[in-house]
């Protein structure tokens, strides 16, 4: 019997394989030359050669290294500002509005800014990453810290629980969810703002190395690169954050 | 909570996890088993003797691209390229140790003053 999430996998791989397909007989036939778009046996060369040589992993260890210590060091940081914005309406009211503002600002249009106060490397690409993860952390548990009802804080307060205590065993497991999406979300941007940084501003990185492709006119080195970056998003967000995601909602009852 | 403990450790995202850990901790291990029959026996010898080796060979499987010649700069001074061979100068000896221990190095060797 066909399950959803098998019948789900089934048409993943049906399209992807539909996509090679299609992208090997315009090169293999020439529709496209092989020098703007390399066919899929050459990416997959290069590929190989890249990890031989020892560049992919490198450069991609790098890359995961950055976007893991800031993505960390926002999170704390915009989990911490949005419980203390969801516990007072008048701290949410102020701000609000900030918080919409700079979500509503892409990562990556802080790379010149950051280059102007930063320089080139790290500290702007950690500056790209961290923008573009905390604020919608914060956002979204500001949202889930305000979504928790009122009774369980009124309740705890009666049995004589501290502030601390209600934040730690009632507001935050309450608006969980709401910051598992928000965590989700943000890796996604944060993924995202750090190959952009990393093309503008990095010398070495996973950003970097498609960037640099381009100048040794290298397309199979570009087009690897690309690919790797999609599947490295995908396998983080359906490993680790998709499950995670899954289990808090369907724990807390939410379906 | 050892009910949820349980189910997370059986649960796939995590096995997927450690098998990953697992692996690359035992690559990095094997490679740090095999860094020494990396380096020339001369090398060694000078090593033995020296804080910091002079000059030396850093020879490659494949023509050096800008990320090796850029990434060995870490560990010394880039003397100069030639064909598969990459040549430090000023290199302290523990950072040779290092350099060994990467995999797509052949060999590294003491080189002509």
């Amino acid at each position: 019997m066909i399950t959803d999430k098998s019948s789900s996998r089934i048409y993943a791989i049906i399209s992807f394989s539909l996509l090679v397909i299609i992208w090997w007989s315009i090169t293999n036939f020439g529709v496209i030359s092989t020098a703007y778009l390399p066919t899929p046996l050459q990416v997959g060369t290069e590929f190989v050669s890249s990890v031989e040589k020892g560049t992919l992993l490198a450069n991609l260890g790098i890359s995961l290294a950055r976007l893991l210590g800031t993505y960390i060091f926002a999170s704390i940081l915009g989990i911490a500002a949005g419980v203390a914005m969801g516990l007072s309406p008048n701290v949410s009211r102020f701000f609000r509005p900030i918080l919409s503002f700079f979500n509503a600002i892409s990562g990556i249009t802080w790379i010149p800014f950051a280059i102007l106060w930063f320089g080139l490397g790290n500290a702007t690409i950690a500056f790209v990453i961290f923008n573009s993860v905390f604020f919608i952390v914060a956002q979204n548990t500001m949202t889930g810290v305000q979504t928790v009802p009122e009774v369980f804080e009124q309740a705890m307060l009666t049995m004589g629980a501290g502030h601390l205590r209600i934040i730690w065993e009632a507001m935050l497991p309450g608006a969980l969810p709401s910051i598992v999406t928000g965590q989700r979300l943000a890796l996604g941007f944060g993924w995202r703002g750090l190959i952009a940084a990393e093309m503008v501003a990095g010398s070495v990185g996973i950003g970097f190395m498609i960037f640099n492709g381009s100048y040794d006119y290298r397309p199979d080195v570009v087009l690897m690169g690309i690919l790797v970056v999609g599947v490295v998003a995908t396998l983080l967000d359906q490993f680790i954050f998709a499950p995670l995601e899954r289990r808090t909602i369907e724990r807390w009852g939410l379906v | 909570m050892p009910a949820m403990l349980k189910s997370l450790i059986r649960h796939r995202t995590f096995l997927s996890l450690v098998t990953l850990v697992v692996l690359w901790g035992g690559f990095t291990a094997f490679q740090q088993v095999i860094a020494p029959s990396r380096l020339d026996p001369a090398l060694r010898q000078a090593m033995t003797k020296e804080e910091t080796i002079g000059r030396i060979a850093v020879d490659l499987s494949f023509t050096p691209e800008d990320f090796h010649i850029n990434y060995l700069q870490q560990y010394g001074v880039v003397a100069g390229v030639s064909g598969k061979t990459i040549f430090l100068v000023q290199v302290p000896r523990n950072e040779v140790r290092q350099l060994s221990e990467l995999y797509w190095i052949k060999s590294i060797r003491l080189a002509d003053q």
